[in-house]
């Protein structure tokens, strides 16, 4: 099963179905799970880069597992190596920077690897605020990436090969701002201008669990006067959320349908289900009827190895890897059925300011 | 009785099938006797059957055409009771099929899932990406680049084959349930067309066909010689085999196969593997010699692979016969056989640096494996997408494929 989050590392969990004791020798921590969509062939018959390309998904093996004589891979996306929010990751490299509003896809790699150690820069172009920091190795770079990607407005994903891309969230190039899928509970099925996907279970959850405003204006107490809520810890100079509410979106949808779609991780959806919570304010017409569907955005996706996709390690122990090295598993992993397989995607939205 | 197609098993008038559904004409279960007219055919039934666990399949039935449709094969169980004499006579086996309905002609669309990726060659070709739905397939959709069509006449279908496709694209078509193994390709084994991956030891007995072209081990039926044979179609006529060796490190050559096996068998894909110990005569070798061997729906050249690890070398390909070779402009990706084989242009290459010498095609530099292609332009014909130098891209162009029906 892998698991991929929206601007996160997500984690990942693949076991062989059969013994492979000549592996032991030669699959290691720290070498990379690559996911292709079908099975390519042997490693051998192609180049690093063009396997990388053709990848659905690449993980970073982070531990290897042999229970009974059989082997079990565990790792998170390649988000892990950039680091958490606490502080542990790649160091930053000493930079200062400005960087203006995106307003394209701009690549934040050059080179190879994830991010080359003597650079981390953002292109600058037009319009609006800017910003202007300088880091250093008291922080990640998830961190400082974090920071960069909020003050702008933007967001970033790491691509199956390593490159790092980051647009303005509105323009939808990097991941998909105006929905191309359609999730609905019945009617389902495609469209010349939308891909429809059944669902299997839809719920909405709209909450004030998570909610803080230190200058209450909405909501009163039995008294009829209003109520307080701050994280008294922190003080609201540094960190103001005003009225938070979201909601929470569990989606289970049968691989089959969903293994060509766009419905990936960061994507935006419409969602239409107006008895469970979905309906929003865009008109689609979609398989003959007028639809408002709600817009969220994917931020979690869970799907096992399907029968037919192609899983290769790569080996993270040297600077020079050629496809010589790479090791086919496809044979022996433990596959789950086309047709038996089910994806399961959260979509989350965040409103603060409340509504 | 009628006739009963399920997937690629043709049943005989004499089997008794009973179709059973919950809920209407879907049916969600089958069970049956399988018999044949004599022990072997009922066996064969059997192997077929099972071999189908796990796919998605078409079945039609002319006598209740209404339950024509896609479905999964969820479970095969086939039973032998020694009591009611199953390996007796012509023998009899309880079958008990479990199976889930996808949907019929007018409800479903079968997705074409590719992933285009270049093969990793030295001589810089432009990979020309292709793909060929089922013969007769309608309404294929092939994304917003323009895509160009090349019709390739066969033996009984004639198959639109996309070529110079766009990378990053799932096409959809359709195609009636009756007819959707038109132009697939086909795997037999001892002369049983297989359903599965399951075959007989024997390296010498089985091909490949894909309508098109065949291919087939030489010699064909008699005894591996370690030869690969391939021959091609003109519109129903067959030509003549053309034989090629492996040259391992370019000096021994690769007299017999001792192992055979099926990695892959689906109706858009077939895939051998053939494999030589390593301590035979009369060379002792350090590693196991592996050939595997692709032929795709749609194609007019099969892709392989000779692996021999361990020890790299400079292996080659020769063509078995007697006639000589020119290589385009002296470089590039293929040569040609200068005599036509019953009108058609055969071609050979590979994808490493090579040179080559009288019929033999070496590699420049010591490796582990070559990748190889065989192919032909059918009466040596200059139509863009079939002539010979498009086919030579199009080996380069490689698209993996898994096919789902999905609802239209």
């Amino acid at each position: 099963m892998i698991t991929e989050v929206y601007m996160g590392p997500g984690d990942f969990r693949v076991s062989m179905r059969v013994d492979t004791p000549w592996l032991m020798n030669d699959i290691d921590k720290g070498g990379y799970l690559v996911v292709t969509p079908q099975h390519l062939g042997d490693p051998r018959m192609f180049t690093n880069d063009a396997i990388l390309d053709a990848a659905r998904y690449t993980g970073i093996v982070l531990e290897v597992i042999w229970t009974n004589g059989v082997l079990t891979l565990e790792g998170a996306g390649l988000e892990w190596i950039l680091g958490d929010l606490d502080g542990v990751g790649w160091p930053c490299p000493s930079v200062s920077y400005s960087a203006d509003p995106v307003t394209d896809v701009i690549a934040l790699t050059s080179g190879t690897g994830i991010i080359p150690a003597a650079s981390f820069s953002i292109g600058a172009t037009i319009t609006g605020g800017n910003y202007t920091g300088t880091h250093g190795s008291s922080e990640t770079i998830k961190e400082v990436l974090t920071i960069v990607m909020d003050q702008l407005g933007n967001h970033y994903k790491i691509d199956p090969d390593g490159t790092i891309n980051t647009e303005a969230i509105a323009n939808g190039n990097v991941y998909l701002s105006t929905p191309e899928i359609v999730f609905v509970r019945d009617n389902w099925g495609s469209d010349a201008m939308y891909t429809g996907l059944p669902v299997a279970s839809l719920s909405s959850k709209d909450s004030i669990r998570e909610w803080l405003d230190a200058s209450n204006t909405f909501y009163y107490g039995l008294n009829n006067s209003s109520i307080s809520r701050s994280d008294t810890t922190d003080p609201l100079t540094t960190r103001e959320i005003l009225g938070t509410e979201y909601k929470l979106q569990e989606i289970r949808v049968p691989y089959t349908q969903l293994a060509a779609s766009n419905a990936a991780v960061g994507d935006n959806v419409y969602i239409h289900d107006p008895g469970s919570g979905f309906f929003g304010s865009d008109t689609i017409k979609f398989r003959g009827q007028y639809l408002m569907p709600a817009i969220h955005r994917v931020q979690e996706a869970s799907w096992p190895v399907v029968e037919g996709m192609g899983i290769y390690y790569r080996p993270g122990s040297s600077s020079t890897v050629t496809t010589e090295e790479w090791i086919d598993l496809t044979f022996t992993t433990k596959f789950v059925a086309a047709s038996r397989a089910q994806t399961y995607l959260r979509a989350l939205v965040i409103t603060e300011g409340g509504s | 009785m009628g006739t009963l197609n399920f997937g690629r098993i043709v049943f005989p008038d004499y089997s008794t099938w009973e179709m059973r559904s919950n809920n209407g004409r879907h049916i969600d279960r089958a069970t049956g006797w399988l018999q044949g007219a004599t022990l072997a055919a009922t066996k064969n039934l059997r192997t077929e059957l099972r071999g189908h666990e796990g796919d998605y399949i078409a079945i039609s039935y002319d006598t209740d055409p209404d339950i024509n449709g896609f479905y999964y094969v969820d479970s095969v169980r086939v039973s032998s009771i020694a009591r009611q004499a199953s390996l007796s006579g012509n023998g009899v086996f309880r079958a008990d099929v479990n199976l889930t309905f996808i949907g019929d002609y007018a409800s479903t669309q079968i997705q074409s899932l590719l992933t285009q990726v270049d093969a990793d060659e030295d001589h810089s070709v432009a990979a020309s990406y292709w793909w060929a739905p089922a013969a007769g397939a309608k309404a294929v959709n092939a994304g917003s680049t323009t895509t160009t069509l090349v019709e390739r006449d066969g033996d009984n279908f004639t198959l639109d084959v996309a070529y110079d496709i766009s990378a990053a694209i799932n096409p959809t078509w359709s195609i009636d349930p009756s007819n959707y193994y038109d132009g697939a390709v086909e795997f037999y084994a001892a002369d049983v067309l297989r359903t599965g991956t399951e075959m007989p030891m024997d390296p010498a007995d089985w091909y490949i066909s894909n309508d098109l072209m065949q291919i087939r081990p030489g010699s064909y039926q008699v005894g591996s010689n370690g030869r690969l044979q391939v021959r091609f179609n003109d519109d129903g006529t067959w030509g003549s085999w053309v034989t090629f060796q492996i040259n391992n490190a370019g000096s021994n050559t690769i007299d017999s196969w001792d192992f055979v096996t099926c990695l892959i068998n689906t109706p858009s894909v077939v895939i051998v593997r053939l494999i030589r110990d390593a301590l035979e005569a009369p060379f002792a070798t350090t590693a196991l010699h592996q050939l595997d061997i692709a032929l795709r729906r749609g194609g007019l050249h099969t892709d392989c692979l000779y692996s021999y690890t361990k020890v790299n070398g400079t292996h080659a390909l020769e063509a078995d016969e007697t006639d000589t070779a020119t290589r385009p402009g002296g470089a590039g990706n293929y040569v040609y056989l200068d005599t036509l084989v019953s009108g058609d242009r055969i071609f050979y290459g590979c994808h490493k640096d090579y040179t080559l010498s009288g019929l033999e095609i070496q590699l420049d530099s010591s490796a582990s494996h070559m990748p190889f292609f065989i192919g032909a332009g059918i009466n040596d014909n200059s139509d863009a997408g079939n002539q010979v130098s498009d086919l030579a891209d199009q080996a380069v162009g490689q698209s993996p494929e898994s096919v789902r029906p999905v609802r239209r």
